[in-house]
């Protein structure tokens, strides 16, 4: 589905990757690890589109979609934790079921402005998954959850992201373990 | 909470009778009521103006001018600002208006639009010059300040260019828009009564404070500007009421 093919890319004289390539089938779980400055969220604006690789290529073959859990929130403080979702997509009933299984059915109108930082990350997630996607690219997706909401977060990201690709970052083994996902090292 | 809000209340006129007992002192100090009228014959001076059809008239017409200069700025200043921020070919092209706006002192456009403007439009003129500027500078920094996570939020999720810049960076430029809008409000108010005291339009404050002064009727004045000061802060508390949904401050 998503062809990594031998990128290279650095800010400025920092090489951040080098000569890298992964091949991501459709339905694969990836956890993406290692120390923190080795290229973890460069790799995903890459796969993402954000970045353009100084070298080599990122070839989306089938044109699948994405979605993504950034490492910050980028929700919009103007607006409710429902707004935030329909934004990116125009479907309240399943930005409402995501929000209520993450937790969060008392403040779908509450404006982000006022929720807690464990609440804004919910609302990031549950926005991640009510877009259409075919590849779900988490960033340090549980920073600042409690083990109960995590537990709430995996389970609705499997029961989402079912048959879909997830590409994982994070420092946590136990939160790759809880998605099933096979490690790559950076 | 309502003893809180009856104490800020009660502060403020408690500051208030200080500045106007700073104003009775200073009125008896001097003891000329040409030089500085007393806070009651400027009240007395302000009762008799609003026993005329033409005060009414007069705040009514300078309200309205300043208010048409006033819009005719914010519209024009936010949407050159947003042609600033993206086209560098435009900001180059127009930032000697800009600069000649911020650098040439009022009074000297008061004077050459003097020339150019019907007494009637030259308030509509130099309000609309000053906030133009303001909200121009404002909207442009605004927009080129956006965070670029936001918008990368945007490309990801596949929202076109019009939804980024309508549902995202609008609102989000909003909070310093209201609040530039604030300040030309204030400028605008200033400069538009100063145009009127220069063009003399027949019905208007600036005539009226004009008369006055040729006339030596100094509490009448001292009663006008009085005035102009309540309905800017009235115009600036209508305006904050009417924003007030927009004016968020936390980010995450």
């Amino acid at each position: 589905m998503l062809k990594i093919d031998n990128i290279s890319f650095a800010y400025g004289e920092n090489t951040i990757l080098k000569d890298f390539s992964l091949d991501i089938a459709q339905n694969e779980k990836i956890w993406l690890y290692g120390e923190s400055g080795c290229g973890k969220t460069t790799l995903l604006k890459l796969i993402l589109g954000l970045l353009k690789p100084q070298k080599g290529s990122v070839i989306n073959i089938t044109g699948a979609k994405p979605s993504v859990v950034f490492q910050e929130d980028r929700l919009l403080p103007f607006k409710t934790a429902l707004q935030n979702i329909l934004l990116v997509k125009d479907d309240p009933q399943k930005a409402i079921e995501n929000l209520s299984a993450l937790g969060l059915s008392d403040y779908i109108n509450a404006p982000v402005s006022e929720l807690s930082g464990g609440m804004c990350r919910r609302v990031a997630i549950a926005r991640a998954l009510t877009a259409d996607f075919d590849f779900l690219v988490l960033d340090e997706p549980f920073t600042g959850l409690d083990k109960e909401n995590i537990q709430k977060a995996v389970e609705q990201i499997l029961r989402v992201a079912q048959g879909k690709t997830i590409i994982l970052v994070t420092h946590s083994k136990e939160e790759a373990e809880l998605l099933d996902a096979t490690q790559i090292k950076l | 909470m309502i003893s809180t809000m009856a104490n800020k209340i009660f502060k403020k006129i408690a500051i208030l009778l200080l500045w106007v007992a700073v104003w009775q002192i200073c009125s008896m100090l001097v003891a000329q009521e040409l030089l500085i009228p007393s806070p009651l014959s400027t009240l007395k001076a302000l009762y008799n103006l609003a026993q005329t059809k033409q005060f009414y008239i007069s705040v009514a017409t300078s309200l309205m001018r300043i208010c048409v200069g006033f819009n005719l700025g914010v519209v024009t200043g936010f949407l050159f600002g947003i042609l600033s921020a993206k086209s560098t070919l435009f900001k180059d092209f127009t930032s000697p208006i800009i600069q000649l706006t911020k650098a040439v002192p009022v009074a000297s456009f008061i004077i050459l639009a003097f020339f150019w403007f019907e007494s009637n439009y030259l308030p509509i003129f130099i309000a609309f010059l000053m906030v133009l500027p303001i909200i121009w500078s404002s909207t442009e920094t605004a927009l080129l300040g956006i965070d670029n996570k936001y918008i990368e939020m945007g490309k990801v999720f596949k929202l076109s260019n019009a939804d980024i810049f309508f549902k995202i960076k609008l609102p989000l430029i909003f909070p310093t828009f209201i609040s530039s809008s604030l300040t030309a409000l204030g400028f605008a108010w200033k400069s538009g009564i100063a145009a009127e005291v220069i063009s003399k339009p027949a019905a208007s404050i600036g005539n009226m404070l004009e008369r006055s002064k040729t006339h030596l009727e100094i509490s009448e004045v001292f009663a006008l500007t009085a005035v102009v000061a309540l309905l800017s802060l009235l115009l600036e508390v209508v305006l904050k009421k009417a924003f007030r949904r927009y004016n968020y401050v936390k980010d995450r």
